[in-house]
């Protein structure tokens, strides 16, 4: 006995409201339950019967707890704990930092302001090191962004007290050096194609890898203002990108990751944006 | 029934080996061909049968192709070429670790030697 479209669209809904989130599982598990219901049916049950009885044996949360094992197993996790979620929110964190005292209107000597950009750069390309060592856990996706989106802007940029030519190609030396470091610690190309993997997969990390220049274009949408007005917007902005972050690497629901990364981003931008129009008005 | 962590370390041979016999399988037949097979008293649950399918998949040791049965798709599992060529070793390590915990637990050999 075959079950109809009807009572199959039934099943999926019910997976889909237990937040099966991944494709392969989710189709794995239609199947299965498909199957245990019309052995039921066949034995004489109707299908209302059949369906308890399979979710009995195999309830929603099993199957979600199975989905988060399988996916832990093959390095494609969705969420994370706060031991992790938090120190990936680091790199933002610093950039918060160098913003705050660089466009607050306080004294803060060349040097200092050097070495916090320095640090907050450094500390992406870090991010981007563990990461590759690490087969690119989601967490280490916004470093991906940032390093290619940094070295792609810093081709057009000068630096005076090297050279009043734009940097060009020099400008990705970061990068290239990182990648060589990072195959010290682990050699070939798996970690690229882990990269694509879990992006078909899930093509919102895209985004998400995007969202890694985002602390980058605060500090240019900042930039000559110097006022005491930019201590609390850039803590402000920080903590919104850095909660934005945290939330998509812990939220268990694919829309709430979606819209943390969406709103905090464009929430940032907003503030920044109408402090900008403010000060230069 | 046997407990699961006994079963622990011969899923996934035990998985191959099923497959390389019937050629493809599909999940819920390889938890139902286990219990035919073992007279009800070996139950694969799904908990322990699709994350070994999935990191055997991630191994390239098996792959999966989809066909439309009534109104769903279904994932059949088969060995991949690699998997083919590997398949023998691993099940010869899984025989070789069954003979030696025979011999440790001091067991009257039965099938196990017939080779």
């Amino acid at each position: 006995m075959m079950l109809n479209e009807f009572q199959i669209n039934e099943i999926k809904e019910y997976l889909k409201n237990c937040n099966i989130e991944n494709r392969l599982i989710l189709g794995d598990f239609l199947d299965h339950l498909c199957c245990m219901i019309e052995q039921n049916m066949t034995e004489g049950a109707t299908f209302d019967d059949s369906l308890k009885k399979a979710l009995y044996h195999l309830p929603g949360s099993e199957i979600k707890t199975i989905e988060l094992y399988t996916l832990k197993l093959l390095n494609m996790e969705t969420r994370f704990s706060s031991r992790i979620s938090l120190p990936a929110t680091i790199p933002f964190v610093l950039f918060g930092l160098f913003w705050m005292f660089s466009n607050s209107g306080f004294s803060v000597p060349g040097v200092i302001q050097n070495i916090m950009l320095l640090s907050s750069v450094i500390s992406m390309f870090a991010l981007l090191t563990i990461g590759w060592i690490k087969d690119f856990p989601r967490w280490s996706f916004p470093a991906i962004g940032f390093c290619l989106l940094f070295s792609f802007f810093s081709m057009n940029v000068a630096i005076p007290s090297i050279s009043d030519d734009i940097l060009g190609f020099w400008a990705w030396i970061p990068l290239i050096i990182t990648l060589i470091i990072a195959q010290i610690f682990k050699a070939g190309v798996e970690p690229i194609k882990n990269v694509i993997k879990k992006t078909r997969e899930e093509l919102f990390l895209i985004v998400y890898a995007l969202y890694g220049f985002a602390p980058f274009i605060l500090l240019m949408l900042s930039d000559e203002i110097h006022s005491n007005w930019m201590m609390p917007v850039a803590i402000l902005s920080t903590l919104i990108l850095s909660a934005g972050n945290y939330l998509f690497l812990s939220c268990e629901r694919r829309v709430s990751r979606v819209l943390a990364v969406i709103i905090s981003g464009v929430l940032a931008v907003v503030i920044s944006l109408t402090v900008s129009y403010l000060y230069w008005k | 029934m046997f407990s699961q962590e006994i079963l622990k370390g011969t899923i996934k041979p035990l998985i191959i080996k099923l497959i390389k016999d019937e050629r493809r399988m599909y999940g819920y037949q390889i938890t139902q061909k286990v219990k035919e097979l073992s007279t009800q008293k070996i139950v694969i649950t799904e908990g322990a049968l699709y994350p070994a399918l999935h990191k055997l998949v991630d191994e390239g040791i098996l792959i999966t192709e989809s066909e439309w049965i009534g109104n769903r798709e279904r994932k059949y599992y088969s060995l991949s070429e690699s998997g083919i060529k590997t398949a023998p070793a691993k099940l010869e390590e899984i025989r070789e670790s069954i003979l030696m915990l025979v011999q440790l637990f001091d067991l009257k050999p039965l099938v196990y030697d017939a080779k």
